[in-house]
C-alpha cells in the first residue's frame, strides 16, 4: 500500500513482449518477493509504491503492468496516454523480445504524444544466465549500445534475486524528476502522467505554520 | 374562387411568420396542389405567392373595412352586424400584423368563409382603393426582415424586398387596369373569375422570381451554416461526440477522488496522518479508485465507438441494432427482487463461481473471494472497543468495494477482447446477477458489524451504526454504477 504523504505522483507503464517478466519485476518491486508461479496478465494491472528521491521529494509511482499478449493490445494502448514514462522490458535469454523493443518504443512514443516520455530499458531474468540455466541471447553491450543511441538508461535485473530491480525504477523516477526541475514537464489539466501530492513543502512545517502557509500554496 | 381561397390560406401561413424565418413553411402550402394542376412547370412560383399574399391580407382587411363602413355599397352584406365587430378588430390588427398574428389568424379563417359568399358581389369593387404596392413591399419586408438582414450582410444574397420591388411595376400596371374595369362592372361574376386568374398568374410570375431568389438564399444559408459548423471540426466529429456524451453522468471516480483528497486535507489539519480510516481514502488505498477510473476509460472508449458505428447504419438495420442494444440494457438493469437479501461468504462464493463462468472464464475471482472470507474471519474475532468495530467495518466495506471494482474492470477487459459474442445476452443477465450478489454481500457485511455494535450502549453507538449503513449503501451504489459502465462494452460486442 502506498504511503499517504507524497509530493508527486508519476504514472509509469511497463511494456514488452509476453512472458518477459514484467509482472514478476513489478511484484518484486512492490512486495519484495518473487512469485514462483505467475499467471499471464489480463489487460492491465495496477501497483503503487512511494519512493524517496535522496534529498528530494517523495514520489508515488503508479505502475501499470500491461499484458504482453497481442489480444490485449487494443486495451493496453488506452493506458499509454496518461503515462509519463515507460519501462521497456525484454528477456535477456530471448533474442526476439529484445528485437521487438524498438516497436514497443515507437508505439509508446506515438500514443504518449504530445508528451515526450522517459524510457528505461530493462533486461530481465539475469539470474537464469548467472546460474547457467539458460543461455544469454542478448549481450550487455548490445543493450548499452541501444541505450546510447536513444539516450536511455539501461539495466539488467533479476526479479528472483532482486538485483537491480530498485535501480531500474529509481532511475526512471529520477529522470522524470529532473525533467520537472528543468521545466520540461509540467502538471497539466487532463493529463495524469504527473500529478502533485498534498504534502508540498510541509515535511518540516509544524501544524501552526501550516495554516499560514496554505493560502500561498493554493495559488501555485 | 379557389384561387383566392388558396391564396388566403397561404397568407395565413405567411402572417404567422413574425420573425421571418418561416419562409420555409411556405413550401408545403396548399398552393402547390393548385399550381400543379394549372402550371406544372411553375410549382415554385405559386408557393411563394404567400409572401405577397400577406400584403393581400392588409389590402383585404383595409378594403373590407371600408366597404362595411361605406353606405354606398349596400350590396349583399348579410352578415354585416357580426362582421362589423370582427373587422374593427381586424383593422387594429392589421396595423401590426407581425405582433398580433395569432388573433389575425383566427379572424382570417373566419373571413375566408365569409369571403366565399360575399366576394362575388361586393369585394372587387374596392380592390383598387386599398391596393398599394408600398404595402405589399413593406409586408414582404416585415416577413423576411430578420432573414434578409442576416443574409445580405453574411452571404450577400439579394433581399426579398428587392426582388419584390423588381416585379412590383408589373403588378401596379395590372392593378390600374383592374381598377378601371372593376368599377364599371361590379356584378359580372365571370369577369371577376377571369380577373382572378389573371391576378394569380401575375402573382405566380412575381412569385417565381421571389422563390428562385429565396431558394438561392436558403441554399446559401445551408452551405454557410455547414461551413461554419465544420470549421476546425471535419466530419463534425467533435460535435457529434458532444451530442452523444451523457451530460448528466458525472464521473464517479472523480467524485470519489475528490472525497479522498478532502479527507486527506482534513486529516492533515487534524494532524492524524497515520491513522486515517476514511472510506474514500481506504477505497483508494485498496486500489478501488484506479480500477474504477480505468473501467471508466474503457467504457467511454466503447461508448464513442458505439456511437460512431451506429452513425454508419440507417433504416431498419439501425432499428434492429437499437432494439438489440435496448434488450441488453434491459438485462443489465434487472431489478433486485429482494432489497433485504443477505449473503454469507459461502453463498457468495457459489453465486460468483456460477455467474463468472458464464461471463468470462479468464477472469479470476480469487481476490474478491479472499477478501470476502477474510472479512468473515475478522468479523468473528474479538474487538476491544466500539471504535475498532466501526473502523473495521468501514475498512471491510471499502476493501470489498475495491475488489468488486477490480473484478468489474477485469470483466470489462475480457468482454472487450472476447470474440465469442453470441452469448452477450447470457453475459448481460449474469452480470446483473453478479451485481446483485455483490450488493447482498456488502449488505450482509454491514449487518454483521452493526449487530456487533448493538451489544454496546454508548452515546456513539447509534452514530456508528448509521455510519456503517451509510457507507454500505454508498458501496452498493458505487458498485452498481461501476456495473453500468460495462453496458457500452457489452453493447459494442454485439455489433
Amino acid at each position: 500500500m502506498a504511503d499517504l504523504m507524497f509530493d508527486y505522483q508519476f504514472r509509469l507503464i511497463l511494456i514488452g513482449d509476453s512472458t518477459v517478466g514484467k509482472s514478476s519485476l513489478l511484484k518484486y518491486f512492490n512486495d519484495g518477493k518473487f512469485a514462483e508461479v505467475s499467471d499471464p496478465t489480463v489487460g492491465v494491472d495496477f501497483f503503487a509504491r512511494t519512493i524517496q528521491i535522496p534529498n528530494g521529494p517523495r514520489i508515488k509511482l503508479q505502475l501499470w503492468d500491461t499484458a504482453g499478449q497481442e489480444r490485449f493490445r487494443s486495451i493496453t494502448k488506452s493506458y499509454y496516454r496518461n503515462s509519463v514514462g515507460a519501462l521497456l522490458i525484454y528477456d535477456v535469454t530471448k533474442r526476439a523480445s529484445f528485437e521487438h523493443i524498438p516497436i514497443w518504443m515507437n508505439d509508446a512514443k506515438r500514443h504518449i504524444e504530445p508528451h515526450r516520455p522517459v524510457f528505461v530499458l530493462v533486461g530481465c531474468k539475469l539470474d537464469l544466465v548467472n546460474n547457467g540455466a539458460s543461455k544469454r541471447e542478448v549481450t550487455e553491450e548490445e543493450a548499452k549500445q541501444f541505450g546510447a543511441e536513444h539516450n536511455i538508461f539501461t539495466v539488467e535485473t533479476s526479479a528472483k534475486t532482486g538485483s537491480n530491480v530498485e535501480l531500474a525504477f529509481s532511475a526512471i523516477t529520477q529522470e522524470i524528476y529532473q525533467r520537472i526541475i528543468s521545466g520540461e514537464y509540467q502538471m497539466e489539466e487532463g493529463w495524469d502522467g504527473i500529478k502533485s501530492g498534498y504534502s508540498h513543502h510541509s515535511a518540516n512545517i509544524d501544524f501552526n505554520n501550516y495554516i499560514e502557509a496554505e493560502p500561498a500554496k493554493l495559488c501555485c | 374562387m379557389s384561387d383566392s381561397e388558396v391564396e388566403f390560406e397561404s397568407a395565413d401561413e405567411g402572417s404567422k411568420s413574425g420573425d421571418g424565418w418561416e419562409i420555409e413553411t411556405d413550401f408545403d402550402l396548399p398552393d402547390l396542389e393548385q399550381s400543379i394542376e394549372s402550371k406544372p412547370t411553375e410549382i415554385k412560383s405559386s408557393a411563394l405567392s404567400s409572401v405577397s399574399d400577406l400584403a393581400n391580407i392588409d389590402q383585404y382587411i383595409e378594403h373590407k373595412h371600408k366597404n362595411t363602413k361605406s353606405s354606398n355599397q349596400t350590396n349583399t352584406f348579410d352578415a354585416i352586424p357580426t362582421l362589423q365587430s370582427r373587422l374593427d378588430k381586424l383593422t387594429i390588427d392589421s396595423d401590426d400584423t407581425n405582433s398580433k398574428s395569432h388573433t389575425l389568424k383566427e379572424d382570417i379563417t373566419a373571413d375566408n368563409a365569409l369571403k366565399e359568399t360575399n366576394c362575388q358581389s361586393s369585394v372587387w369593387g374596392g380592390w383598387s382603393s386599398g391596393w398599394s404596392m408600398n404595402s405589399l413591399i413593406s409586408t414582404a419586408s416585415a416577413i423576411t426582415n430578420h432573414v434578409s438582414q442576416g443574409l445580405t450582410s453574411v452571404i450577400g444574397a439579394p433581399s426579398p424586398e428587392e426582388l419584390a420591388s423588381m416585379s412590383s411595376n408589373k403588378v401596379t400596371l395590372l392593378n390600374d387596369k383592374l381598377t378601371e374595369e372593376s368599377s364599371e362592372s361590379i356584378l359580372d361574376t365571370n369577369y371577376f373569375l377571369s380577373n382572378v386568374s389573371q391576378i394569380t398568374k401575375i402573382v405566380e410570375n412575381t412569385g417565381s422570381k421571389l422563390i428562385n431568389g429565396g431558394l438561392d438564399t436558403l441554399e446559401s444559408v445551408g452551405k454557410k451554416t455547414l461551413e461554419v459548423l465544420q470549421e476546425g471540426d471535419p466530419g463534425l466529429r467533435k460535435k457529434r461526440a458532444l451530442f452523444f456524451q451523457n451530460s448528466e453522468k458525472i464521473n464517479l471516480s472523480q467524485v470519489l477522488q475528490e472525497a479522498k483528497e478532502k479527507s486527506e486535507i482534513e486529516s492533515k489539519q487534524n494532524n492524524q496522518i497515520v491513522e486515517n480510516k476514511d472510506y474514500a481514502y481506504l477505497l483508494d488505498s485498496f486500489q478501488g479508485l484506479i480500477h474504477l477510473e480505468s473501467l471508466e476509460l474503457l467504457s467511454k472508449q466503447c461508448q464513442m465507438k458505439l456511437q460512431t458505428v451506429l452513425l454508419s447504419y440507417s433504416g431498419t438495420q439501425l432499428t434492429d441494432i437499437q432494439d438489440t442494444l435496448e434488450q441488453i440494457k434491459g438485462l443489465c438493469y434487472l431489478v433486485c427482487d429482494d432489497d433485504e437479501k443477505l449473503m454469507n461468504d459461502e453463498e457468495f462464493k457459489k453465486c460468483l463461481i456460477t455467474t463468472i463462468n458464464k461471463i468470462s472464464v479468464d477472469v479470476k475471482i480469487d481476490k474478491i473471494l479472499k477478501v470476502s472470507s477474510s472479512i468473515d474471519n475478522k468479523s468473528n474475532g474479538e474487538f476491544d472497543t466500539e471504535d475498532c468495530i466501526h473502523d473495521e467495518a468501514i475498512s471491510a466495506l471499502a476493501e470489498l468495494t475495491a475488489a468488486a471494482m477490480e473484478l468489474y474492470y477485469k470483466l470489462g477487459e475480457m468482454i472487450m477482447i472476447d470474440t465469442q459474442n453470441h452469448q452477450v445476452f447470457v453475459k448481460a443477465e449474469n452480470l446483473s446477477h453478479l451485481n446483485e450478489a455483490v450488493c447482498c454481500r456488502i449488505r450482509s457485511v454491514a449487518n454483521k458489524y452493526a449487530c456487533l455494535l448493538t451489544q454496546f450502549d454508548a452515546d456513539d453507538t447509534s452514530n456508528n451504526i448509521s455510519d456503517i449503513y451509510l457507507e454500505s449503501s454508498n458501496s452498493s451504489s458505487y458498485i452498481q454504477d461501476a456495473a453500468q459502465l460495462l453496458l457500452p462494452i457489452l453493447q459494442l460486442s454485439v455489433i
